[in-house]
């Protein structure tokens, strides 16, 4: 019996022991975001009802809307998740695609009336599918790219590799996949020669003001263009921190013939995901305000709302977790928020 | 009938815990080698997300070889009966320490580094989690076995 008390000890102190060394891990890592970073926000302009919830099954983000259903982009590409908007029925749309011009488990998928544009990064490509006919495959751009939003039919704006820069940095250029029309950017990003991870973001583009925004991530930037990636202004985010270091890459071999290429030190993340809608962009904050507590900003996500028109900055709103989990990805819909968590998805009212 | 042959009384109950603990070490066995193969498979991989965590980025080309290295050591002393008892405390320590590092993972942020090798890191958090706290509870198990059947 003493040597079983002697062992409830041993296992005591292992236990604690493994705590006290993660939880100095977890204060080094974690403590910038939740230190004091000199700027307040305006939290009380919007109130947020959940409306519906259902299980998530295998959808990673709300990508087309209809008047009667949602669609969200899934795990698998070409397999599309179809929902009321009250997330109790669902199917799922199943568009035939090459295996081989998906790579990497990296794609942007397109929805319409008609079919499903994916575009892989990777793969160089784009195919289009639809239910009747066999998918047609466009291998554009010429160079790999990270980011893409659709802004007609056939056109797209682009953020990714060119030989204009000596594919050492990103770019972004308007790109038609089915004429192989580019026309590139005049002025906008700064090029660092980091392979375009220093100044990677968001890009969305806005149907109804057509204009696209960029949101930096790892400073406090974005930009509005219009779609023919004409700068209407530069603005900044709430936040202070201006400036972000070039970053250490590191290369990782995946295969003979293929090499990953990502941040090679920590990351000091300003901004997250955002959207557009509207005349307004929602952005994902990275950073505590001063005017919030760490319980109140580590059970939400906060998104900062900003005009498109000025990008002057207007209210907050906090998205709560659901169920103890942080949203995966959001979109905003007329006085909704649709929000993908980890195992369900949420639909609330934006009133 | 030949009654003269000594009759073996068979404990049964220690039969059956002996055996469950010889399937949990072995289950212990498996993990903490596929854990350390699949990190050492894809090292490059593992050393870049280590080199995303502001704890570890100096370090994180000698913890990409020395973590699985470890694993891979725990894996090897467990099968060795004399060193079971201390390679099972090593198994507690390194699982007790991922499991609170998810948990902080999903308290705090999800920006937080996660370089769990091979099926592991195709696990949510929630279901990672809970994987570990169930190794933790085996590993435990296995030691109080482990000690019973040392003094018997």
């Amino acid at each position: 019996m003493h040597k079983m008390k002697k062992h409830s000890l041993y296992i005591l102190f292992t236990l604690v022991s493994a705590a006290i060394l993660v939880g100095i891990l977890a204060a080094i890592t974690v403590n910038p975001t939740f230190q004091s970073n000199g700027f307040n926000r305006k939290a009380d302009a919007y109130k947020l009802e959940v409306l519906a919830s259902g299980h998530r099954n295998d959808a990673i983000e709300l990508i087309h809307t209809t008047p009667r259903n949602l669609y969200f982009k899934t795990t698998t590409p070409g397999k599309i998740l179809v929902t009321d908007y009250q997330i109790k029925e669902s199917h799922y749309l199943t568009y035939p695609l090459p295996e081989n011009e998906i790579r990497g488990g990296f794609y942007y998928t397109f929805l319409s009336s008609t079919g499903v544009q994916v575009l892989s990064p990777n793969a160089r490509s784009m195919v289009y599918s639809d239910s009747t006919t066999s998918p047609q495959t466009y291998s554009f751009p010429r160079q790999p790219f990270s980011r893409v939003v659709k802004i007609g039919n056939s056109s797209f704006i682009f953020r990714g590799f060119d030989s204009a820069v000596k594919n050492k940095d990103q770019i972004f250029y308007k790109g038609n996949p089915i004429s192989g029309d580019v026309t590139l950017e005049r002025n906008i990003s700064e090029i660092r020669n980091d392979m375009g991870l220093g100044n990677d973001g968001y890009l969305t583009y806005d149907t109804s003001s057509r204009k696209i925004a960029f949101v930096h991530f790892y400073k406090n930037e974005f930009f509005v263009a219009d779609t023919n990636l004409n700068i209407l202004y530069r603005s900044y985010t709430i936040d202070t921190l201006k400036s972000s270091a070039n970053k250490k890459l590191a290369f990782v071999e995946t295969s003979k013939n293929d090499k990953l290429v990502t941040n090679g030190a920590p990351d000091r993340i300003v901004n997250g995901r955002s959207d557009v809608f509207e005349g307004k962009l929602y952005n994902q904050s990275k950073l505590k305000a001063d005017n919030e507590s760490n319980d109140l900003f580590g059970r939400n996500m906060v998104l900062d709302i900003y005009s498109l028109d000025d990008g002057k900055y207007q209210h907050s709103v906090y998205i709560p977790n659901h169920r103890y989990e942080k949203a995966i990805s959001f979109k905003i819909l007329k006085q909704k928020i649709v929000v993908v968590y980890p195992t369900n998805i949420v639909v609330y009212s934006l009133l | 009938m030949n009654f003269s042959q000594p009759y073996k009384i068979l404990n049964w109950p220690s039969v059956v815990l002996s055996f469950l603990l010889e399937i949990a070490c072995t289950f212990l066995t498996l993990l903490m080698a596929y854990a350390g193969l699949s990190k050492l498979m894809d090292r490059q991989v593992f050393q870049a997300q280590l080199s995303k965590s502001p704890f570890l980025t100096d370090y994180a080309n000698y913890v990409s070889w020395a973590l699985p290295v470890l694993e891979i050591l725990i894996a090897v002393l467990l099968v060795i009966r004399q060193s079971r008892l201390s390679a099972l405390y090593a198994t507690l320590f390194i699982m007790a320490m991922f499991t609170f590092y998810i948990y902080a993972m999903f308290l705090f942020s999800y920006d937080l580094p996660c370089a769990c090798g091979g099926i592991l890191s195709e696990m949510g958090w929630i279901e990672h989690l809970w994987f570990n706290i169930g190794v933790v509870c085996l590993t435990i198990a296995s030691i109080f076995l482990q000690i019973s059947k040392e003094r018997r």
